[in-house]
């Protein structure tokens, strides 16, 4: 059996078992389905438009026949669908490894901005780096585009995320299509889909226990992208000059960690004499605060090659220069939390836009968007599920 | 203390006569005249016996007095057999009167708040008035009176005799009443001084506080007719006018305007207490009229108390006359009785209207045989109030001609006659015209000859093909509508000869050419020339041979300014010629223009959103002027075009050109952006298009940035508004210079702009581009320069081959460019961290003066102090500055 996770309603399901939404063409004789709201859909995606009925299939072989008949209409239908949410899914689903990625971080630390420019790098350069197709799909798209068109073209940062009602809202998603890497025999294979569901937290989630507990996400998320806040590590701040508006996490790190560590622990029904194996990209956002101080020679200015494979060997060095960072910084203990904690954990310093915004104003600097390092904790949690290809240099 | 009997009876039996109410012991001292110095017993009974001998003697008397001492008798008689009444003690009335003094002191009261009640409002009461009230109080004394006043705080005045006619006709004023609603003004204070803002008074004479040269007399009435006069016409200003003649008239009838006006206001007043209006809001009544406060108080304390009344069918005829149905009123006069008492008066009324209803329209006809129809119009008009629902005044009226137009001017423009006029002097508010023209005479008619135009509320026609050289005589007609009489003519003549047209004059180098357009019935054109001047009549000059619509004119010399007078000739009816005014125009013979072949465009500097360009071309002898515009022009080089032609390619580039070396010099402002510039030569037949040229300005980029780190730069900088494209510079010392272009989409969506450093930096300088129709546009470049990476010394961590050597190791270092004077520590810490200072305690080993050649790598060999598993072997540059070393990788620095 295979078990995956529905990328749009974190549902654990079976890919040989999925749904079917009826086409409503009907049969002779006939009428097709009329499209209504589906409850569950509502429920599950918050998708709450009018849609056609989804049935399941009727065989009860362990492996999906790829057409059913709708018992209502008798139309053949090829749509599959997620049994539990009904959101329609791409046929080759359930083919290749589909990550859910979680991303957390306390409020005001930047994660929407985040997530957006990450979504613009994966539909640039990403996608042109390893000759991918990249399309975002679900029904959370035009926020994303809108968030895109806002910050890159009209210089303006959003306003706060609103939180989660009841724990679920709509992911965001996409469709990552390429060719099998690897010799011939891979390449007649063909092309493999999966799907990155992303899923943006609002800061306030995690700032009482108890929201903490609502995020259904981070109960089947196999991946988690932690984004901290250099501003919340005292020694860190103190070395730069900053506005107060730019003070905008009102949660220590370690508070932060130690929420999330005891709901992954809890909800994945980790002991706490083991350590949690899911792999965690630890990024330091705004990094850009800290580009006069580190000075131009600092190796984590020096950006990896933004060609080819993932390159490990440096992404190890990033996470020892950072982790030295942080024992510079005084925050030693957020360092030995994660590694008493986690199993596969690595540092990464991002900056989304590249430079201050004008925090009063709300407004991205006038020279744009230049994102840095952004995509490499994405890059590194892909490579960790064989969706990219990594290598080791020198 | 003598008992005087006049005095008694002016003050005693005159007030009880006619009273039919019972006396009563109110007035008990006033009736027996009781004075305050009778205190003696003696003197009391003589005074009594006398009164008593008076009441007696006047009693058997014949007049109105008797019943009056008939009754004080009677009341004396009853009044002597009342228990405890002693009338010769003077004890008796001294107890009396004390009484009497406090009664007197309630019943004051009372009567003040009885007053306060009628008059408090107003605050003023008559004299009669009050008494009336006090009626109601009899044993008052006059003191009493006054006291109750005093306490009321109510002003006795004085009654004003307000008019009771307003000394116009009535028709007369009633048409006064009409005109002035039409107007819109309650008073003819108001008609009068349209521009009041303050109240009048009017009682005793006309003032406004504050304006003391206000006036209600007849100069001020005729200002305001001449005001009204002058000023243009609408419904309201007829209205208008019409009320200030009426009262022009009455005035000069001996009206007084004062009189008038206060009447007006006294009818409304009137009216409103006939509604019962309380005296409050009559005061407030008159003040909206206009009135001061005091005044309006004043006209409503004199207003008469009640409406009169009268016979019904009298008042039914009296409202027949005001009417203007003066045959209605002769016909319901049979229904008045005979014996009403106002039938005298109204059949007086009746023959005094039919009389002069008969001298209006004998006037009428006066006025009209004397061609005097404004004046034959009002006076129907006035008979017509008198007796509007009399069919022969009616009749009258509909044939009646109004006055003729007036002020008919005619204005000969080309070809065609443009007649204006003005409306006739009439009161009818729609009047219809007529237009007739007629060759040689006037018009006797409207039908008499060609209807050039027809219709209501015209002022000017236009004929478009009349005859030329003939006597051309226009005559306007008016009447009030359909169905009228057509009024006598307003008329004029004018003759028609227009000269020839639309002349143009094209100047070549040997020649000059015109052509014209000869107008309609023309005989033949003739020209002459004159040079210098135009030719002072049909004789002056040179004449010059025309043909039919073109003339050449070969004789003529270079440089030299011609006149040319162009004059139509026509024949008139008898077969004479009639000469056209002169069409003159000038010119003088030219070379040809020769294309400009030499114009150079530099940007001098930005200024916003423009760019101060300097254009220079040869000087030569045509005048020259440039035009810009974004796509080039469609004219080949050396083509003649119009100046019309010219102007629809974008904006001619503004300024005078100066000369300076033999090439003229232009200076201007142009907008940002790819421009062509097109010089045109002025020329005999045009302008001459020559060699375009491009000049692009573009906004440049703004707040350039720099950012290195490490061996390469990143580049940002602000976009301007419409540029998609820039072009950067790199400027190496030593490895030369790269230009490349990027687009904003690379910018934004690629990698952006990242640059290689080297060990000496280099200038960037970026400069936006914008491509258009006339091609592509760079702006100035904006720069920044990089400061050069460090040297850079690559360094990794070797074991020793051997069991021997496990603590040996061999750093090798290899640097990218000649390095002296190095300093190196070798840092062996403990740990899971890394290193990232040199510090004391964790120095393994130190080289110094270390000399490195690029590519060449130098090996150091030292020994690994005894350290716990996790620990780091690290490397740090101690000397000199701006020297880099590139960690190897983690597994190479980290032993575990």
């Amino acid at each position: 059996m295979s078990r995956l996770a529905c990328p749009y309603c974190y549902n654990r399901i079976d890919g040989n078992r999925l749904w079917y939404q009826c086409t409503g063409r009907g049969t002779p004789g006939r009428a097709g389905c009329a499209k209504k709201t589906d409850d569950d859909r509502a429920r599950w995606a918050g998708f709450r438009e009018a849609v056609r009925p989804s049935f399941p299939p009727a065989s009860r072989l362990s492996f999906g026949p790829g057409k059913a008949d709708c018992p209502d209409c008798g139309a053949t239908s090829r749509i599959r669908v997620c049994p539990k949410c009904h959101t329609p899914l791409s046929s080759s689903f359930g083919d290749s490894t589909s990550p859910l990625i979680a991303m957390v971080g306390a409020k005001g630390t930047g994660k929407s901005v985040y997530l957006t420019v990450l979504a613009h790098e994966l539909t640039n350069s990403m996608r042109r780096r390893f000759g991918a197709a990249v399309r975002m799909t679900g029904a959370v798209k035009e926020p994303i585009r809108e968030y895109v068109g806002s910050v890159y073209s009209d210089r303006s940062l959003m306003s706060q995320t609103p939180q989660a009602v009841g724990g679920r809202k709509e992911p965001t998603v996409f469709e990552w299509r390429q060719q099998e890497q690897g010799g011939l025999a891979a390449r007649l294979k063909g092309y493999r889909t999966t799907y990155l569901s992303f899923y943006d937290t609002a800061g306030e989630d995690l700032n009482s226990n108890e929201q903490t507990q609502d995020l259904v996400y981070l109960n089947a998320a196999d991946a988690l992208i932690l984004l901290l806040d250099p501003f919340m590590i005292p020694a860190a701040r103190d070395q730069i000059r900053l506005p107060p508006q730019a003070i905008r996490s009102e949660q220590p790190t370690m508070e932060v960690l130690g929420r999330v560590t005891d709901q992954l622990r809890r909800e994945h029904d980790i002991r706490s004499s083991r350590r949690i194996k899911i792999p965690v990209a630890v990024a330091f956002a705004k990094i850009d605060a800290f580009f006069d101080v580190l000075g131009p020679e600092h190796p984590l200015l020096r950006a990896p090659s933004a060609a080819g494979p993932y390159d490990d060997s440096a992404g190890e060095d990033t996470h020892e220069q950072v982790k030295a960072l942080l024992h510079q910084w005084e925050a030693d203990d957020v360092d030995d939390y994660l590694e008493a904690n986690y199993a596969n954990f690595r540092y990464f310093p991002v900056s989304a836009l590249g430079a201050p915004p004008d925090y009063a104003s709300g407004e991205v600097d006038r020279n744009g968007v230049r994102p840095f390092r952004v995509t490499e904790p994405l890059l590194w949690l892909l490579s960790q599920f064989n969706v990219v290809p990594k290598q080791r240099q020198r | 203390m003598v008992f005087q009997p006049d005095r008694y009876e002016r003050d005693v039996i005159r007030k009880l006569r006619g009273r039919n109410t019972p006396l009563t012991d109110d007035d008990l001292l006033r009736r027996y005249a009781i004075e305050p110095g009778m205190t003696d017993a003696a003197t009391l009974a003589a005074h009594l016996r006398k009164l008593r001998t008076y009441w007696n003697q006047t009693a058997s008397g014949p007049d109105s007095r008797a019943q009056v001492c008939k009754r004080l008798l009677a009341a004396d008689a009853e009044l002597q057999k009342r228990p405890g009444v002693d009338l010769a003690d003077p004890r008796w009335w001294q107890k009396f009167a004390q009484d009497r003094a406090a009664w007197a002191e309630n019943v004051v009261k009372q009567l003040a708040e009885d007053l306060r009640q009628a008059f408090g409002a107003v605050g003023k009461a008559t004299a009669a008035q009050v008494a009336a009230v006090a009626k109601q109080y009899p044993g008052l004394e006059q003191a009493d009176l006054d006291a109750a006043v005093a306490l009321a705080r109510v002003q006795i005045v004085e009654v004003v005799k307000l008019p009771e006619e307003s000394g116009l006709d009535r028709t007369v004023y009633r048409d006064l009443r009409q005109r002035l609603g039409d107007v819109g003004v309650p008073t003819l204070v108001q008609l009068m001084h349209p521009d009041l803002s303050q109240p009048f008074s009017l009682v005793s004479q006309f003032a406004v506080a504050g304006e003391r040269a206000r006036r209600l007399d007849g100069p001020t009435l005729d200002a305001r007719i001449r005001d009204a006069d002058k000023a243009a016409d609408s419904p309201v200003l007829r209205a208008r006018r019409a009320a200030l003649r009426i009262l022009a008239t009455a005035v000069k009838n001996g009206a007084d305007l004062r009189e008038l006006a206060l009447f007006q206001i006294v009818e409304q007043l009137a009216a409103g207490r006939a509604d019962n209006l309380v005296d409050a809001l009559l005061v407030r009544q008159a003040t909206r009229l206009g009135l001061t406060q005091e005044d309006a108080e004043l006209v409503v304390a004199s207003l008469p108390s009640g409406v009169a009344t009268g016979s019904p069918v009298a008042a039914q005829i009296r409202e027949m006359l005001a009417a203007g149905q003066l045959r209605a009123a002769q016909a319901a006069l049979g229904t008045l009785p005979a014996t009403d008492p106002e039938r005298a008066q109204i059949v007086a009324e009746i023959d005094k209207l039919v009389e002069q209803l008969a001298g209006l329209l004998a006037d009428a006809d006066r006025a009209l045989g004397q061609q005097r129809e404004q004046e034959a119009e009002r006076l129907l008009r006035e008979a017509l109030r008198i007796a509007e629902d009399d069919d022969g005044v009616r009749v009258r009226q509909t044939r009646l001609p109004m006055a003729p137009p007036r002020d008919l001017h005619l204005v000969a423009t080309g070809s065609s006659v443009k007649l204006t006029w003005q409306a006739p002097a009439t009161a009818v508010d729609t009047v219809d015209y007529r237009v007739v023209r007629r060759v040689g005479a006037p018009p006797g008619s409207a039908q008499d000859g060609d209807v050039i135009a027809e219709g209501g509320r015209l002022s000017a026609a236009t004929d478009s093909r009349p005859p030329t050289a003939r006597d051309l005589h226009y005559a306007v007609f008016a009447r009030a509508g359909a169905g009228s009489v057509w009024s006598r003519p307003v008329t004029d003549r004018i003759r028609l000869t227009p000269e020839p047209g639309d002349v143009t004059l094209r100047a070549g180098a040997n020649r000059i050419t015109l052509t014209w357009r000869t107008p309609a019935d023309v005989v033949e054109v003739r020209a002459r020339r004159a040079p210098g001047r135009p030719p002072r009549g049909p004789s002056d000059g040179v004449a010059v041979a025309a043909g039919s619509g073109t003339l050449v004119d070969r004789e003529v010399e270079e440089g030299v300014e011609y006149f040319y007078a162009l004059t139509a000739v026509y024949h008139d009816e008898g077969g004479r010629e009639v000469l056209s005014r002169a069409a003159v125009v000038s010119g003088a013979t030219a070379a040809e223009a020769a294309p400009v072949d030499g114009l150079t465009v530099e940007a001098v500097h930005r200024r916003g959103g423009h760019v101060l360009v300097r254009l220079t071309w040869p000087a030569g002898p045509a005048p020259v002027r440039v035009r810009y515009a974004p796509d080039p022009p469609p004219w080949e080089y050396g083509s003649t075009i119009s100046p019309a032609t010219a102007g629809r390619y974008g904006a001619e580039v503004p300024g005078l050109p100066e000369l300076s070396g033999g090439a003229c010099v232009l200076e201007a402002e142009i907008p940002l952006g790819p421009q062509m510039y097109v010089p045109l030569t002025t020329g005999p037949g045009g302008l001459v298009a020559g060699r375009p040229v491009h000049l692009g300005q573009t906004e440049p980029v703004r707040g350039l940035r720099t950012l290195r780190t490490g061996g390469e730069v990143r580049v940002t900088w602000a976009w301007p508004e419409d540029a998609g494209l820039v072009e950067v510079q790199w400027e190496r010392p030593g490895a030369g210079t790269t230009r490349r272009r990027m687009t904003r989409a690379a910018y934004t969506d690629g990698e952006g702009c990242v640059l290689p450093v080297g060990n000496e930096g280099g200038t960037v300088s970026v400069r936006a581009v914008t491509i258009g129709p006339a091609g592509e546009s760079l702006s100035e470049p904006v720069q920044e320069k990089v400061a050069g990476r460090a040297t850079r010394i690559r360094y990794a961590v070797r074991t020793v081959p051997g069991w021997r050597n496990r603590s040996q190791r061999v750093i090798e270092l290899v640097s990218d460019r000649p390095c002296a004077g190095l300093d190196l520590a070798v840092v062996v810490a403990p740990g899971r961290v890394m290193p990232l200072a040199p510090g004391p305690e964790v120095v393994a080993e130190r080289f110094e003066g270390l000399v490195l050649e690029p590519g060449s790598p130098l090996l150091l060999e030292f020994t690994v102090p005894r350290t716990a598993k996790p620990y780091w072997i690290r490397c740090f540059a101690a000397h000199p500055d701006g020297v880099t070393l590139i960690d190897p990788p983690v597994t190479e620095l980290k032993v575990s």
